[in-house]
């Protein structure tokens, strides 16, 4: 499932010298950090590392204290996180973030509602958003679950559903919290076999943050591993297992 | 719209409070009663879909009510131009507070909205120039479209107005439920957070439900105005904030014709009750309250609602 980085591909989102601390933790020392349209970029790195820090820093939910982030060219470091979302940035979080009042299908076509005319008193189950909203729930794999409540779905199922309401943005840019965390390993393949189809389909550009290096090296086209807020490696993911301090501070 | 079973039950409600007058003329009063006291329920029944609970709203019915006064002091006494500047001046002061109150949730908002209403209280007794203080402002006959009718006629038109606007209000709400806007209100309540990251504010969404509650309220205090042709301050007091929410929550948070049959419900059981027995329709309001929150804790709302869509996955 992996593809080979289309190094010729424009620039969509562009990291250079950013830093963040956290009281004495260095959680962004200098990065800098290329991101193509349409690669799935992976984010590994041990607990601590900064690798959430650094989908928090695209979203707007953390600012940086020195450096720069642009996304399609334009600066982004201080914008909100909603300014963030309109912009074309989506993202799903490592404990799903669900409408729990809400069904599968009243929560994505709530999506495709955000993302279009939004302050209308029209009806949110209007035929153009309805037909979005079901073509998701169909790639998505959710059929079965799509009236069921947010609140009632196993813990795989939530994961699938905080994806699609980010997918119902059409973003350009997808960020994913772990994916498959606290998933069965049966059921983090079935996780990442429906996912990836829709991300390909779909050219989303994305970032996963991922720990399962099963994972990392089945589905991502490249691979960056952080360790004490740095980068140290950055490459496809045999480049990198080749890489002693990786080996030894990343994937132990 | 589906014929369901809460539409039939609206239907009914709007049978009853259509002919019921015309077979006993002394309920119309009664009922007028109801349906102004249903209007800040029903606004406080779209904020309890965001989780969210004022104990101040008959601020902004106090602020309808004196609309009408001022307005027709202004020579201004068409009942339908009234209750465009009742409705205006109510949400305009809605959007105002709101700017401060959409910042809070819980019991910060409803304290903070009683804290604001208590000042508007204190506002109205001290501005004797304007309001006339405690002794209130008279409330004359109105005119309809410039036609001024006896007063009995002007009764039945205020009645019939009253109750038009009520199911104009009714189907207002929902449909607003229906919209994206109204849809993002349950996210108030199940996940701030998502909504920002779907890039609206939950803010704005809040302040909107706010400002649409505070426009329900001003509506009721122009119909009390003219239904008792008195306003005082003590339209602002926070006691009776309180029975607006007893009303809401009595009706349920599910649904708009439960709270409106709420309303009547409560209007009824206090004169039906006080007519008996003299000084006990708190103690007896106090124990069927108690019963709905033991046993129907969603309200009558819980009488006819469809199984929740959950399924065992």
């Amino acid at each position: 499932m992996t593809h080979t980085p289309d190094t010729t591909a424009p620039i969509l989102l562009e990291a250079s010298h950013i830093s963040v601390r956290f009281g004495g933790v260095t959680a962004a020392d200098d990065i800098n950090l290329q991101v193509r349209q349409s690669e799935v970029l992976g984010v590994i790195g041990s607990n601590g590392s900064g690798k959430s820090t650094f989908l928090n820093l695209c979203t707007g939910y953390i600012r940086a204290a020195a450096g720069e982030i642009r996304f399609q060219g334009r600066p982004i470091t201080h914008l909100s996180p909603r300014e963030i979302t309109r912009l074309g940035i989506a993202r799903a979080f490592q404990h799903p973030q669900l409408f729990l009042d809400k069904t599968v299908l009243q929560s994505i076509v709530l999506g495709v509602a955000c993302r279009n005319r939004f302050w209308s008193l029209g009806t949110v189950f209007q035929p153009g958003y309805r037909a979005k909203a079901d073509a998701i729930v169909r790639t998505f794999g959710l059929g079965d679950y799509a009236d069921t409540l947010n609140s009632a779905l196993p813990e795989g199922v939530k994961k699938l559903s905080d994806i699609a309401i980010a997918m119902a943005l059409e973003p350009s840019l997808l960020l994913l919290d772990e994916p498959t965390s606290s998933v069965s390993s049966a059921n983090k393949f079935i996780i990442m076999d429906t996912l990836m189809p829709i991300l390909r389909n779909s050219g989303v550009t994305t970032i996963i943050v991922e720990h399962d290096m099963e994972i990392v090296e089945r589905y991502m086209d490249r691979v960056v591993a952080w360790d004490s807020g740095q980068i140290i490696a950055e490459g496809s993911f045999s480049d990198i297992m080749r890489n002693e301090d990786v080996r030894q501070r990343v994937t132990g | 719209m589906k014929l369901n079973s809460e539409t039939f039950v609206l239907l009914l409600v709007i049978a009853v409070l259509a002919l019921v007058p015309l077979a006993d003329i002394s309920l119309r009063a009664i009922l007028l009663l109801a349906i102004s006291l249903a209007f800040p329920a029903l606004g406080l029944g779209l904020l309890l879909r965001s989780g969210q609970v004022s104990f101040g709203h008959a601020l902004y019915y106090a602020v309808g009510a004196y609309t009408v006064a001022v307005a027709q002091k202004l020579h201004v006494t068409d009942v339908f131009l009234t209750l465009a500047l009742a409705l205006a001046a109510s949400m305009v002061l809605g959007l105002i507070l709101g700017a401060i109150l959409s910042r809070y949730r819980g019991i910060f908002y409803g304290m903070l909205n009683l804290a604001f209403s208590m000042v508007g209280f204190t506002l109205l007794l001290k501005l004797y120039d304007i309001t006339g203080g405690s002794d209130g402002m008279g409330i004359l006959r109105p005119t309809f479209l410039g036609h001024k009718f006896s007063n009995p006629q002007t009764a039945w038109a205020i009645y019939y107005l009253a109750v038009a606007v009520l199911v104009a209000g009714i189907l207002f709400l929902e449909q607003y439920m229906r919209s994206a806007p109204g849809s993002a209100l349950g996210a108030i309540r199940t996940n701030e957070t998502r909504l920002e990251y779907l890039g609206r504010s939950a803010r704005q969404v809040f302040l909107a439900g706010h400002v649409i509650s505070a426009g329900f309220a001003g509506v009721g205090g122009m119909i009390i105005a003219y239904s008792t042709s008195h306003v005082t301050p003590e339209l602002a007091y926070w006691t009776l904030s309180a029975e607006f929410l007893i009303v809401a929550i009595f009706g349920g948070a599910g649904s708009f014709t439960a709270i409106t049959i709420g309303a009547l419900a409560f209007v009824l059981l206090r004169n039906l009750i006080s007519s008996y027995v003299v000084d006990a329709w708190q103690l007896i309001l106090g124990i069927i309250l108690l019963g709905i929150i033991m046993y129907m804790p969603d309200g009558l709302w819980t009488l006819f609602r469809k199984k929740p869509d959950a399924k065992a996955p």
